[in-house]
Formats: C-alpha cells, sequence, structure tokens
C-alpha cells in the first residue's frame, strides 16, 4: 500500500504506525507523531493504529539540545 | 507600559493577559524569555534547577556576574532590567509531570526549553490534551543550515521549531547563533499563537 510520511508518498507492507516507524528506526518515546489528523505525544501507544492505503502519518523527531 | 511601545492596543491586551510557561533556562528558555519579554509578554512561569556556569556564557542569555546564581533567579534579574513590571514567578526546581501539570496550570501556551530528549519527551506527554499550546524545539545543533530551521504547527497544539534533525552531541555543539534562532522562533510562535497570527 503507499501512504503519505512527511509528506511524500511512500510504499509500504507495514500493517501499523507502531510496525512502520520501527522500519524507519523512529522511536515513538522520543517523537511526536500526527496519525491521520490525530497528534500523539512522545510514548503513546500507537501499535493499534492500522495503516491503509491513502494513510497519512507526520513525525517530529526530538533531539538533544537547548 | 510594556518593554514594546509599538503594540496596538489589542495586541497588548493579547499578550498582557496571559501567562506563558517555559519549561527550562538554558540556551532556549533564557532567550525565549528575553524575546517575550521584550515582545510584551507581562506574565511568565519559568522552571530550571541548575546554576550558571561558564560554559552556558556561550549562548544563554546571563551574564558573567551571574555565575553561580541559579539561572532562574539569574534570569528574572535580566528579565526585570528589561521590564520592571514583568510579572516572573522563578521556579528553582527540577521538573516531572506532575509538578508540571500543577506548576503551568495557569498558563495557556508552554514553551518546552530543556537540552535532554527525555525531559522534551516528558513535558510533551505530562501537558498534552489539557487544552495549552506546547511549543517545542528540536534541531538546533551546530552551524549553518538557517533555512533548515521551520516553525509548523502539529495538530491544533502544538508548535514545533528548529530543523527536526540536528543533534547536540561530540560533533555539534550548542552555539548562541542557532539555539538563539530556535530560541526567537518560540518566543514568535508563542506571539503568533496569542495574536492569532500564523506560527
Amino acid at each position: 500500500m503507499h501512504i503519505t510520511y512527511q509528506g511524500r508518498s511512500v510504499e509500504t507492507d507495514a500493517e501499523t504506525v507502531a510496525g512502520f516507524l520501527a522500519a524507519m528506526a523512529v522511536d515513538p518515546a522520543k517523537a511526536i507523531v500526527e496519525f491521520d489528523g490525530e497528534v500523539y505525544a512522545p510514548g503513546s501507544d500507537l501499535a493499534a493504529l492500522r495503516l491503509v492505503d491513502g494513510s497519512a502519518l507526520d513525525v517530529f523527531r526530538l533531539t538533544a539540545g537547548g | 507600559m510594556s518593554a514594546n511601545p509599538y503594540l496596538k492596543p489589542a495586541e497588548r491586551e493579547a499578550l498582557e493577559t496571559v501567562r506563558v510557561g517555559i519549561a527550562g533556562a538554558g540556551g532556549l528558555g533564557s532567550n525565549c524569555a528575553m524575546h517575550l519579554v521584550r515582545a510584551g509578554v507581562k506574565h511568565i512561569t519559568v522552571a530550571d534547577f541548575d546554576v550558571v556556569n561558564e560554559s552556558n556564557l556561550n549562548r544563554q542569555f546571563f551574564f558573567r556576574d551571574q555565575i553561580g546564581m541559579k539561572k532562574v533567579d539569574a534570569l528574572k534579574e535580566n528579565l526585570l532590567r528589561i521590564d520592571p513590571e514583568a510579572d516572573i514567578r522563578a521556579v528553582d526546581a527540577r521538573l516531572d509531570a506532575g509538578l508540571a501539570r500543577s506548576l503551568f496550570d495557569d498558563c495557556r501556551i508552554v514553551v518546552e526549553a530543556f537540552d535532554s530528549v527525555d525531559a522534551k519527551a516528558m513535558i510533551l506527554s505530562a501537558l498534552a490534551g489539557r487544552g495549552k499550546t506546547l511549543v517545542t524545539a528540536s534541531g538546533l545543533a551546530g552551524w549553518g543550515r538557517s533555512n533548515a530551521m521551520r516553525a509548523r504547527r502539529i495538530g491544533g497544539g502544538i508548535v514545533a521549531v528548529g530543523d527536526g534533525e540536528s543533534e547536540v552531541g561530540e560533533d555539534a555543539a550548542p552555539s548562541s547563533p542557532r539555539v538563539g534562532i530556535a530560541a526567537a522562533m518560540e518566543a514568535n510562535s508563542v506571539v503568533a499563537v496569542l495574536l492569532g497570527k500564523e506560527v
């Protein structure tokens, strides 16, 4: 299926947001995730969020520095 | 009278009647607070547990004669030099989720201004979904790449600034210009939200 990730269309076999992010090496404990218009704070449980064709996913990674 | 004589009455009202929370008084927090007070924000709650040391002077809004002071006390002193009437609630504490919720309960907007990823995640998780706008910064290490810095809304309640990638480490120190850009973008986002403008 194709989803939109960070504004770009990508093909994936991942079934869930958690699975997709694991494949992208994104730690959801250290990221803000926006999935189909809903925002998930760092550490949210994303395992139940199922991807479908056309899903939209955006991630803002938290990085050290301040 | 605020530090900003250029505000229109409605803008002054918008900036002077809210309390802004700032979690952390380091490079992001101290500079963000400075910009907010200069912009005309009157009520700020800022929390940090650390003291000013010499290595902070490369980017943080402190001065050499403040080395050894609690950061929140030094920051309050400096902010009151800009606006003696500013209401600065300086809290010397290491924030955890519970303290953050109670301390910032009366703040419409809270600025995440920590340096560690764990602390950033903690404050965002603690305050998400509580009706506040959260302004966070990540991706501000090193030099150059000014145009990679941007502010973006995430849903209705979060504004994220920075390049979202660069990380402070052995090869990328925090520097005044880039940390300053991020701090100014955080302050600019706070003012924009309060004035109903695009971030």
